[in-house]
Protein backbone atom coordinates (compact mmCIF):
# COMPACT_ATOMS: atom_id res chain seq x y z
CA UNK A 1 0.00 0.00 0.00
CA UNK A 2 1.34 3.43 -0.74
CA UNK A 3 1.13 6.45 1.48
CA UNK A 4 0.55 9.74 -0.03
CA UNK A 5 1.08 12.61 1.92
CA UNK A 6 0.79 16.46 -0.31
CA UNK A 7 2.03 19.67 0.98
CA UNK A 8 0.94 22.78 -0.83
CA UNK A 9 2.97 26.08 0.04
CA UNK A 10 3.39 30.00 -0.90
CA UNK A 11 6.43 29.80 -3.33
CA UNK A 12 9.00 31.63 -0.57
CA UNK A 13 12.08 30.35 0.65
CA UNK A 14 10.47 31.17 4.30
CA UNK A 15 8.71 27.93 4.05
CA UNK A 16 12.05 25.70 4.18
CA UNK A 17 12.05 25.24 7.36
CA UNK A 18 8.21 23.80 7.10
CA UNK A 19 9.03 21.79 4.40
CA UNK A 20 12.29 20.55 6.25
CA UNK A 21 10.18 19.81 9.76
CA UNK A 22 7.42 17.62 7.21
CA UNK A 23 10.11 15.75 5.46
CA UNK A 24 12.30 14.99 8.93
CA UNK A 25 9.22 13.50 10.46
CA UNK A 26 8.16 11.49 7.38
CA UNK A 27 12.04 10.06 6.90
CA UNK A 28 12.36 9.66 10.59
CA UNK A 29 8.94 7.68 10.70
CA UNK A 30 10.14 5.14 7.89
CA UNK A 31 13.41 4.67 9.89
CA UNK A 32 16.07 5.93 7.62
CA UNK A 33 19.09 6.48 9.29
CA UNK A 34 20.64 9.65 10.41
CA UNK A 35 23.15 9.45 7.67
CA UNK A 36 19.75 9.12 4.99
CA UNK A 37 17.59 11.51 6.97
CA UNK A 38 20.24 14.10 6.18
CA UNK A 39 20.92 13.67 3.05
CA UNK A 40 16.88 13.03 2.19
CA UNK A 41 16.56 16.83 4.07
CA UNK A 42 19.86 18.31 1.88
CA UNK A 43 17.93 17.00 -1.41
CA UNK A 44 14.46 18.31 -0.38
CA UNK A 45 15.88 21.72 0.37
CA UNK A 46 17.93 21.93 -2.78
CA UNK A 47 14.56 21.28 -4.78
CA UNK A 48 12.52 23.57 -2.76
CA UNK A 49 15.40 25.91 -3.38
CA UNK A 50 15.00 25.65 -7.12
CA UNK A 51 11.20 25.49 -7.18
CA UNK A 52 11.40 28.83 -5.55
CA UNK A 53 14.05 30.76 -6.83
CA UNK A 54 14.52 29.60 -10.22
CA UNK A 55 11.16 27.67 -10.97
CA UNK A 56 9.13 30.32 -9.62
CA UNK A 57 11.42 33.02 -10.20
CA UNK A 58 10.40 34.11 -6.67
CA UNK A 59 7.12 35.84 -8.37
CA UNK A 60 4.45 35.91 -5.27
CA UNK A 61 1.10 34.11 -5.94
CA UNK A 62 2.42 31.03 -6.82
CA UNK A 63 3.25 27.87 -5.29
CA UNK A 64 5.09 25.06 -4.45
CA UNK A 65 3.40 21.42 -4.10
CA UNK A 66 5.85 18.92 -2.09
CA UNK A 67 4.10 15.40 -2.73
CA UNK A 68 5.71 12.24 -0.62
CA UNK A 69 4.97 8.54 -1.62
CA UNK A 70 5.88 6.49 1.08
CA UNK A 71 5.63 2.63 -0.11
CA UNK A 72 8.14 -0.75 1.28
CA UNK A 73 10.75 1.28 2.56
CA UNK A 74 10.65 3.59 -0.95
CA UNK A 75 9.93 7.70 -0.43
CA UNK A 76 9.34 9.02 -3.71
CA UNK A 77 9.63 13.14 -3.45
CA UNK A 78 7.93 15.19 -6.27
CA UNK A 79 8.86 18.96 -5.74
CA UNK A 80 6.49 20.99 -8.71
CA UNK A 81 6.38 24.37 -9.43
CA UNK A 82 4.90 26.68 -11.61
CA UNK A 83 7.52 27.33 -13.60
CA UNK A 84 7.26 28.21 -17.78
CA UNK A 85 11.03 27.40 -18.79
CA UNK A 86 12.88 24.26 -17.69
CA UNK A 87 14.89 25.19 -14.37
CA UNK A 88 17.83 24.08 -16.07
CA UNK A 89 17.88 26.45 -18.98
CA UNK A 90 16.55 29.02 -16.10
CA UNK A 91 20.17 28.66 -14.40
CA UNK A 92 22.14 27.38 -17.09
CA UNK A 93 23.52 24.77 -14.44
CA UNK A 94 25.72 22.22 -15.73
CA UNK A 95 24.82 18.57 -14.76
CA UNK A 96 28.26 18.51 -13.46
CA UNK A 97 29.54 19.89 -9.68
CA UNK A 98 30.73 23.48 -10.72
CA UNK A 99 33.99 24.77 -10.25
CA UNK A 100 35.18 25.05 -6.30
CA UNK A 101 35.07 29.07 -6.74
CA UNK A 102 31.72 29.23 -7.84
CA UNK A 103 28.94 30.64 -5.67
CA UNK A 104 26.39 28.23 -7.14
CA UNK A 105 25.53 25.67 -9.14
CA UNK A 106 25.65 22.81 -6.86
CA UNK A 107 22.02 22.17 -5.98
CA UNK A 108 21.27 19.78 -8.94
CA UNK A 109 24.33 18.03 -8.50
CA UNK A 110 23.84 17.51 -5.17
CA UNK A 111 20.64 15.65 -5.45
CA UNK A 112 21.65 13.27 -8.08
CA UNK A 113 24.57 12.47 -5.68
CA UNK A 114 22.19 11.22 -2.96
CA UNK A 115 19.13 10.36 -4.51
CA UNK A 116 18.73 6.74 -6.35
CA UNK A 117 16.93 8.30 -8.66
CA UNK A 118 16.46 11.75 -9.86
CA UNK A 119 14.36 13.27 -12.63
CA UNK A 120 13.55 16.70 -13.64
CA UNK A 121 11.41 17.28 -16.64
CA UNK A 122 9.34 20.70 -17.27
CA UNK A 123 5.25 20.20 -18.26
CA UNK A 124 3.81 22.77 -20.16
CA UNK A 125 1.16 24.67 -18.65
CA UNK A 126 2.35 23.22 -15.65
CA UNK A 127 5.84 23.68 -14.53
CA UNK A 128 8.68 21.87 -13.21
CA UNK A 129 8.48 18.71 -11.56
CA UNK A 130 11.65 17.41 -9.70
CA UNK A 131 10.74 13.88 -8.20
CA UNK A 132 13.57 12.07 -6.58
CA UNK A 133 13.47 8.26 -4.89
CA UNK A 134 15.44 7.20 -2.12
CA UNK A 135 15.50 4.16 -0.13
CA UNK A 136 16.34 3.47 3.17
CA UNK A 137 19.53 0.91 3.74
CA UNK A 138 21.02 1.58 0.01
CA UNK A 139 22.91 4.19 -1.57
CA UNK A 140 24.15 5.92 2.05
CA UNK A 141 24.64 2.78 3.55
CA UNK A 142 27.26 2.25 0.55
CA UNK A 143 28.85 5.52 1.75
CA UNK A 144 28.76 4.95 4.59
CA UNK A 145 31.27 2.06 4.69
CA UNK A 146 32.92 3.52 2.20
CA UNK A 147 33.54 6.44 5.28
CA UNK A 148 34.09 3.61 7.73
CA UNK A 149 31.08 4.28 9.56
CA UNK A 150 29.27 0.93 8.99
CA UNK B 1 20.96 31.46 12.69
CA UNK B 2 22.71 32.38 15.81
CA UNK B 3 25.88 34.22 14.90
CA UNK B 4 28.24 35.02 18.23
CA UNK B 5 31.23 36.56 17.30
CA UNK B 6 34.15 36.36 19.45
CA UNK B 7 37.18 38.58 19.28
CA UNK B 8 40.22 37.84 19.61
CA UNK B 9 43.80 38.02 19.53
CA UNK B 10 44.84 38.16 15.48
CA UNK B 11 41.34 36.70 14.70
CA UNK B 12 37.96 36.88 15.24
CA UNK B 13 35.59 33.67 15.90
CA UNK B 14 32.40 33.68 14.79
CA UNK B 15 30.51 30.84 16.12
CA UNK B 16 27.33 29.67 14.12
CA UNK B 17 24.45 27.79 15.47
CA UNK B 18 21.54 26.26 13.45
CA UNK B 19 21.25 26.21 9.72
CA UNK B 20 22.93 27.11 7.41
CA UNK B 21 20.63 27.77 3.77
CA UNK B 22 19.33 30.52 1.93
CA UNK B 23 17.27 31.80 4.84
CA UNK B 24 19.94 32.82 6.67
CA UNK B 25 23.19 32.98 4.34
CA UNK B 26 22.70 36.57 3.86
CA UNK B 27 22.84 37.25 8.01
CA UNK B 28 26.12 35.91 8.05
CA UNK B 29 27.36 37.61 5.25
CA UNK B 30 26.03 40.88 6.13
CA UNK B 31 27.88 40.25 9.81
CA UNK B 32 31.38 39.72 7.63
CA UNK B 33 30.89 42.65 5.42
CA UNK B 34 30.26 44.78 8.26
CA UNK B 35 33.27 43.34 10.00
CA UNK B 36 35.67 43.59 7.02
CA UNK B 37 34.46 47.53 6.70
CA UNK B 38 35.98 47.54 10.32
CA UNK B 39 38.96 46.48 9.34
CA UNK B 40 38.48 43.07 10.90
CA UNK B 41 40.06 40.56 8.43
CA UNK B 42 41.02 37.33 10.09
CA UNK B 43 38.02 34.83 10.56
CA UNK B 44 37.67 31.71 12.61
CA UNK B 45 33.97 30.14 11.37
CA UNK B 46 33.25 27.91 14.14
CA UNK B 47 30.29 25.33 12.19
CA UNK B 48 30.13 23.59 15.67
CA UNK B 49 26.54 23.96 16.30
CA UNK B 50 25.40 23.94 12.23
CA UNK B 51 23.76 20.73 11.93
CA UNK B 52 22.56 21.76 8.19
CA UNK B 53 24.06 23.23 5.25
CA UNK B 54 23.08 23.24 1.52
CA UNK B 55 24.35 24.87 -1.61
CA UNK B 56 23.66 28.34 -0.64
CA UNK B 57 25.49 27.79 2.63
CA UNK B 58 28.47 26.78 0.74
CA UNK B 59 27.87 29.56 -1.90
CA UNK B 60 27.72 32.08 1.23
CA UNK B 61 31.05 30.81 2.58
CA UNK B 62 32.36 30.55 -0.66
CA UNK B 63 31.26 34.22 -1.64
CA UNK B 64 32.89 35.29 2.03
CA UNK B 65 36.48 33.54 1.18
CA UNK B 66 36.70 35.65 -1.98
CA UNK B 67 35.72 38.97 0.48
CA UNK B 68 38.38 38.00 3.07
CA UNK B 69 40.80 37.43 0.19
CA UNK B 70 40.44 41.03 -1.42
CA UNK B 71 41.63 42.11 1.80
CA UNK B 72 44.40 39.74 2.08
CA UNK B 73 42.54 38.78 5.31
CA UNK B 74 42.61 34.60 6.01
CA UNK B 75 39.15 32.74 6.86
CA UNK B 76 39.28 29.24 8.36
CA UNK B 77 36.36 26.76 9.28
CA UNK B 78 36.58 23.92 12.27
CA UNK B 79 34.55 21.92 14.51
CA UNK B 80 32.44 20.73 11.33
CA UNK B 81 29.91 17.97 11.76
CA UNK B 82 30.65 14.74 10.05
CA UNK B 83 27.87 15.37 7.22
CA UNK B 84 28.30 18.74 7.12
CA UNK B 85 32.47 17.91 6.12
CA UNK B 86 31.05 15.20 3.91
CA UNK B 87 29.57 17.71 1.98
CA UNK B 88 32.68 19.65 1.50
CA UNK B 89 34.19 16.67 0.41
CA UNK B 90 31.77 15.88 -1.88
CA UNK B 91 31.72 19.38 -3.54
CA UNK B 92 35.65 19.34 -3.30
CA UNK B 93 35.26 22.54 -1.05
CA UNK B 94 37.85 21.08 1.28
CA UNK B 95 40.37 21.75 -1.41
CA UNK B 96 39.81 25.76 -1.04
CA UNK B 97 39.03 25.98 2.45
CA UNK B 98 41.59 25.81 5.73
CA UNK B 99 39.47 22.82 7.93
CA UNK B 100 40.96 22.12 11.08
CA UNK B 101 38.52 19.41 13.94
CA UNK B 102 39.06 21.93 16.61
CA UNK B 103 38.91 25.83 17.50
CA UNK B 104 41.87 25.91 19.24
CA UNK B 105 44.01 23.84 15.46
CA UNK B 106 42.34 26.76 13.96
CA UNK B 107 43.42 29.35 16.33
CA UNK B 108 47.30 28.04 16.21
CA UNK B 109 47.39 29.37 12.67
CA UNK B 110 46.96 32.78 13.19
CA UNK B 111 49.91 33.11 15.51
CA UNK B 112 52.22 35.43 14.22
CA UNK B 113 49.37 36.88 11.99
CA UNK B 114 48.53 40.53 11.74
CA UNK B 115 46.34 41.44 14.29
CA UNK B 116 42.63 42.61 13.08
CA UNK B 117 42.85 46.23 13.09
CA UNK B 118 38.95 46.39 14.24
Amino acid sequence: MTERISVRVPSDIKYSDLVHSISRQICFNMNFCDRDIHFVLLSVSEGFTNAVVHGNCSEPGREVVITYEIAQGILSIAIEDEGVLPIEENTGHAREMPRTEDESGRGVSLIRQFADEFTLVNVPKRGNILTMIFSVNNKSREAAEVHGEA
Amino acid sequence: MEVSKEQNSGYTCLHLDGRLDLNSSSQLKDQIKGLLSEGVVNFIIDLNGVDFINSSGLGTLVSILKDVRMVKGRMVLCNLAQYVHEIFEITQLSHIFDIYPTEKQAAETFSGSAVNVG
